[in-house]
């Protein structure tokens, strides 16, 4: 299998589906073994093993759900003391938000958005595997932290001061902080990669007015987390370091505030519900126009429910801190915000049951767990209206009732719908027929056990029951309720047990399914079941009709056959590498040919360095942890290198490909795209920070006279003026790209590099205090070792860039990526020095 | 050209959500800081002050959605793009209504 | 008849308890306490309509006739009435009676007598406040005199409580270096329970108090014990 360096050899025949299918799993397929494993990047597989972990999770999140409902069985049971009580909370709604729901939803989309939108695979199959790894990993910790007994204890959403070093001193908030950082760091990855593969590697002709509707939601749920995940990250970060150096961010006594952590949190929580739902939603409505048999009503509106959604879900925060001591004005704004996310989420909910109403609704095993759905989720949504209402918030906040609207809305919009999807999915999966009988058993079982357990908890809330106690021994009014919620929950495990023994039925034993069993109009099911690592023989070209709202299922057949004989673009694999195309975000219109990375050990390397970092954080190795650094940033250098083809690796990619240009002598290719997109969730990170020190000026007690004479005179005024005129310089060299680098402009990019760490370094070692000494130096601090980081990743990029072109990495392809990075460590580095200059910090 | 056609549709499309978050974020800063007593402003000025910037986000979200339906998108996403603004106008005033009847702090 | 006596009979006790939101013994409770009965009311309305419109939905077997036309009457009817202006209007009175009960719950008169409560992982502390600032001996029973609104000023001493009685007033957290002042107020003479409502750590579950409202005549003003 030889390539050339110009225009394609003479094609495999486009009407010998068998020689093309040979042909592309060849260049598509894994390697065999445990190499196999490791070395695994194709999101198909991926996709798969992220919702296997999660569904692994969610057993172990429900055995300590099960544990919890033991001791609260009786009033004063002795099964578990509080230490141990306290462990299994707050490891339970850690695993079921963190380690269960978002993995869950990142598998989904990463399996189903390449089919779904007529493409090869996403857009950045490395970073697919680094996130499973890093997430395999960083649950990992939090599993053995639990079975050694030092589990995280401070709830799942770890409030200071309780989670702080004196209040819990052992390793237990560490165990919480490293390691969900550690996950989130998946979750990122997960983010940038669905964006940029929803805008650019779609069919040819499938303009933004047709993208599939799941794709529509899954675009909203990236955008949610590239915005909403970082706050967590930072104050995450913040956490840590103050519990392993004592800086004072949130120690009201040294200027910090305890308050700015509930805010960080909740930033990143309140949306974190809105990205489990979306998802789940997106299936929904994919799901609910098949069994209807129509499309969608009311297309248009559902893709602005869904930013509308994207965008009120950022205003509700506060509404998890209703009872924190904060004037009525304020209160009220999020009490109004709460009540508006329900208008987009009825607009959603009227708009399926209107798809009903007039379609022709069938009745299938997804479809129970849909009424699963409207009967729970609706219930929760409307108890969740009550709970923005602040009086009654007031009464409500941190008693059962609240564990009860969550449970229904989570329940009842996350896990029955997935579990309708599984169903759904399932013939795609494995390529095998449902087993009838048991899945209408458990889904009863888990209806009834759901709202056996937590019916009657509203009444317990009301009834005073706070949230995590273990016992309740002066309360007999809470006793039968407890019993009653008990022994639901034991029902709702009878039930998820008989859906797992149902769907191992399944895989092993259901008889080899038809094509499009359910008669959809998706393009994920243009294909052979289970699909081939390639999901389709060719792609769809602009004139074939891809548009899920007009495909009847027959014709979608014959778009499946038609796309197997090698009749669409990109047959087969004759240049010997994995190929997809990408397009104009807008339009759809064919603009480039994406060359994507096959099997490499890389990602999982990559996610066992990162891992050296975070255990040598947890342990207090901070020296070696800072080794481990250097370490990371070595081998994310080495990802960046050409891509050869998988056959021959001795010849290189060509220049085009079927008239097209390959990705790698692109300039706004993917690596642009994904670069751009992470400084979303960059900026986001930064504004975080920002907030933090306007927050901490404001409002925490203890700013006033804590400003000193600073010895040095002007100096640190002029460290920042260095700073500041480094950044100035960075900006100008991002504005000034080239193609390839001029010495004029690495010149500038150096100098710039150089001006605004030496001024941060001379900045921070001229404070007038040290950051344990009082929050202000803390967040100056902070600021100051955000740019130096900063300053030392491109650093790093630069000599990665280096490296890469001198092993035949064209230099056009990572030229806009500086760019964007000089432009914004410019930018942050200007905001930093002035926010520093301005509030004398 | 490529950049400009998705950043016309996104400000199209967006550009009323954006300005909400942002009155969003202005009122509850404004709100935080005079109850912090950082601005030395009376009730009863904060509670105006907070008028006016509503209403002058009001406006700001009202023209941008005029010029945003003048943009060259398809006309699906022109239904979309003004369900959106619809939307963004809506929840300034819903989100903004105690305003008129509470004071800061 | 004699059925729904008994069974509103057992409603109200299956209401009763030390710490029931149900059971106010405070208008400011009480106010909540109608407030939330007629939330319930209004959502067990809406959730009734969503299921009856998808039970008869699912029951359905035709196709809506009119081609284009037909679906965007549907759209209407469906997104536009039902899916924004029915929960817009509902929404905006409950905002409007959000704002008004809420109003009910502030302190607004700073100089109503005031206690403080000082919450720690070991428990609860009370003590009265003088207008001067000078705090009065620490108890730990809250003493206050029934029929009064009464502030109690609410501070930690470690990590963040709560500060609840919940057949009073609803509840506010007890966050160190930012006091809180809320207010509550106990209609009758009597002993009303409170809890910490904030996890706090091992001793969370047993972190009770007890609130003591004495007759009005020689009633304890703030500054006396």
């Amino acid at each position: 299998m030889t390539t050339h360096q110009t225009s394609a050899q003479p094609p495999v025949t486009p009407h010998d589906p068998a020689a093309l299918h040979a042909e592309l799993d060849a260049v598509w397929r894994g390697l065999p073994g445990w190499r196999g494993f490791v070395c695994e990047v194709n999101h198909g597989a991926i996709g798969l093993r992220f919702m296997i972990t999660a569904i692994i999770y969610f057993a172990i999140g429900g055995v300590l759900a099960m544990l919890i409902r033991v001791q609260l069985a009786s009033p004063r049971a002795a099964f578990v003391g509080p230490d141990i009580y306290n462990q299994l909370f707050t490891m339970h709604g850690t695993i079921m938000m963190f380690l269960f729901a978002i993995p869950m939803l990142e598998g989904l989309a990463l399996y189903l958005l390449p089919k779904v939108m007529g493409a090869r695979d996403m857009a950045y199959p490395r970073l697919s595997a680094l996130g499973w790894w890093c997430y395999a990993l960083g649950g990992a910790i939090l599993l053995v932290a639990m079975l050694a007994g030092v589990a995280p204890d401070g709830g799942w959403f770890m409030y200071t001061p309780l989670s702080d070093k004196v209040h819990t001193p052992g390793i237990n908030a560490d165990v919480w902080l490293l390691g969900i950082t550690f996950v989130e760091i998946s979750a990122i990855c997960a983010a940038v990669e669905i964006t940029v593969s929803i805008l650019k590697l779609r069919a040819e002709g499938m303009a933004l007015t047709r993208l599939p509707l799941f794709a529509w939601y899954m675009l909203g749920t990236a955008a949610m987390m590239l915005i909403g995940f970082p706050p967590l990250i930072l104050g995450s970060i913040l956490l840590e370091v103050q519990r392993a150096f004592d800086w004072a961010f949130f120690d009201p006594a040294r200027g910090g505030d305890p308050i700015l952590w509930q805010h960080l949190f909740w930033l990143f929580g309140h949306p974190e519900v809105y990205i489990i739902f979306l998802p789940a939603a997106g299936a929904l409505s994919v799901m609910i126009a098949t069994f209807a048999r129509q499309p969608i009503i009311g297309h248009a509106i559902i893709v602005a429910a869904i930013w509308a959604m994207v965008f009120l879900s950022f205003g509700l925060w506060v509404h998890h801190m209703f009872t924190i001591g904060i004037p009525h004005l304020a209160l009220a704004f999020f009490s109004a915000a709460s009540m508006l996310v329900a208008v987009p989420t009825s607009v959603q909910i009227f708009a399926w049951i209107g798809t009903l109403w007039s379609g022709r609704p069938r009745w299938s095993l997804p479809m129970l767990h849909i009424t699963g759905f409207f009967l729970t989720f609706v219930l929760g949504g409307l108890t969740g209206v009550m709970l923005a209402a602040v009086p009654f918030n007031w009464q409500a906040h941190d008693t059962a009732f609240v564990t009860a609207h969550l449970h229904y809305v989570l329940i009842g919009g996350f896990v029955f719908p997935m579990l309708a999807a599984i169903t759904y999915w399932m013939p795609h999966f494995t390529g095998r027929r449902a087993v009838r009988g048991l899945g209408s058993a458990a889904f009863w079982l888990i209806f009834i056990g759901v709202h056996g357990t937590f019916l009657v908890m509203h009444l317990t809330g009301l009834l005073g029951m706070p949230r995590r106690v273990s016992i309740y021994p002066d309360n007999p009014e809470w006793e039968l309720l407890n019993l009653i919620s008990s022994v639901g929950g034991f029902i709702m495990t009878a039930g998820f047990a008989l859906f797992a023994v149902d769907m191992g039925l399944q895989l092993f034993m259901g008889r080899r399914t038809r094509r499009n069993p359910w008669r959809a109009t998706s393009l994920d099911w243009a294909m052979r079941l289970p699909p081939p690592t390639y999901n389709l023989a060719s792609l769809p070209r602009a004139d074939m009709e891809t548009d899920e709202r007009t495909l009847t299922p027959s014709r979608l057949d014959m778009l499946a056959t038609t796309l197997a004989m090698g009749e669409g673009m990109l047959a087969g694999a004759p240049r010997g590498v994995r190929e997809t195309l990408i397009i104009d975000a807008v339009s759809g219109r064919a603009e480039a040919v994406a060359v994507l990375p096959g099997n490499t050990m890389r990602p999982a390397l990559t996610a066992l360095t990162i891992g050296l970092f975070f255990l040598a954080m947890l342990a207090g190795f901070y020296w070696v942890a800072a080794a481990a650094v250097v370490l990371v940033a070595a081998i994310c250098a080495s990802w960046i290198r050409p891509v050869a083809p998988i056959q021959d690796t001795t010849s290189a990619v060509p220049e085009t490909i079927e008239g097209l240009p390959a990705s790698p002598f692109c300039r706004y290719g993917l690596g642009w795209w994904g670069s751009a997109v992470l400084l979303v969730a960059n900026t986001s990170l930064f504004a975080s920070l920002l907030f933090a020190v306007a927050f901490l000026s404001v409002i925490a007690p203890g700013w006033e006279g804590a400003v000193q004479e600073n010895p040095h005179g002007v100096l640190p005024m002029a460290a920042l003026l260095v700073t500041a005129i480094g950044g100035a310089l960075l900006l100008c060299a991002g504005l000034w790209s080239q193609r390839a680098a001029t010495a004029g402009q690495r010149a500038l990019a150096w100098a710039g590099m150089l001006a605004v760490a030496a001024g941060a370094l001379a900045s921070g070692a001229m404070m007038t205090g040290s950051p344990a000494e009082h929050a202000r130096h803390a967040v100056q601090a902070a600021i100051l070792a955000y740019l130096v980081i900063h300053a030392l990743i491109l650093l790093t990029m630069h000599l990665a860039a280096a490296r890469g072109h001198r092993i035949g990495v064209q230099a056009v392809a990572t030229q806009g990526v500086l760019a964007q990075w000089h432009g914004y460590t410019g930018l942050v580095a200007l905001v930093g020095a002035l926010a520093l200059a301005v509030a004398k910090l | 050209m490529r950049r400009s056609a998705l950043t016309r549709m996104a400000l199209a499309l967006l550009s009323g959500l954006l300005l909400w978050a942002l009155w969003f974020v202005l009122a509850y800063a404004l709100h935080g800081a005079q109850c912090a007593g950082a601005l030395g402003l009376s009730r009863t000025a904060g509670q105006i002050a907070q008028v006016g910037l509503w209403l002058f986000t009001l406006g700001v979200i009202v023209l941008l959605a005029r010029r945003a339906a003048r943009l060259d998108v398809s006309p699906e996403l022109a239904r979309t793009a003004r369900y959106l603004q619809i939307t963004a106008i809506g929840a300034t005033i819903f989100a903004g209504l105690p305003i008129l009847v509470l004071a800061p702090c | 008849m004699r059925a729904c006596l008994f069974g509103s009979l057992l409603l109200l006790a299956a209401c009763q308890g030390p710490l029931s939101t149900l059971d106010p013994g405070g208008p400011q409770a009480r106010s909540v306490f109608v407030f939330t009965s007629a939330m319930v009311l209004v959502a067990g309305a809406a959730f009734a309509l969503v299921i009856g419109l998808f039970a008869i939905a699912l029951r359905r077997g035709r196709r809506v006739t009119g081609g284009d036309a037909g679906s965007v009457r549907a759209e209407r009817r469906w997104v536009v009435w039902l899916g924004i202006a029915f929960p817009m209007s509902v929404l905006t009175v409950l905002l409007a009676a959000t704002l008004w009960v809420g109003e009910g719950q502030f302190v607004r008169n700073d100089r109503l007598p005031t206690w403080r409560a000082t919450a720690s992982q070991g428990g609860w502390q009370f003590a009265p406040l003088g207008s001067d600032g000078v705090q009065g001996a620490t108890t730990d029973r809250l003493v206050i005199p029934a029929g009064e609104p009464v502030i109690v000023e609410i501070v930690s001493s470690d990590v963040i409580h709560s500060f609840w009685v919940p057949r009073l007033a609803g509840k506010m957290d007890a966050v160190p270096g930012k006091p809180n002042r809320h207010l509550i107020q106990a209609d009758t003479p009597g002993t009303y329970l409170g809890q910490c409502a904030e996890y706090c750590g091992v001793g969370h579950d047993r972190m009770r108090f007890e609130v003591l409202a004495t007759a009005p005549r020689g009633s304890a003003a703030g500054g006396q014990p």
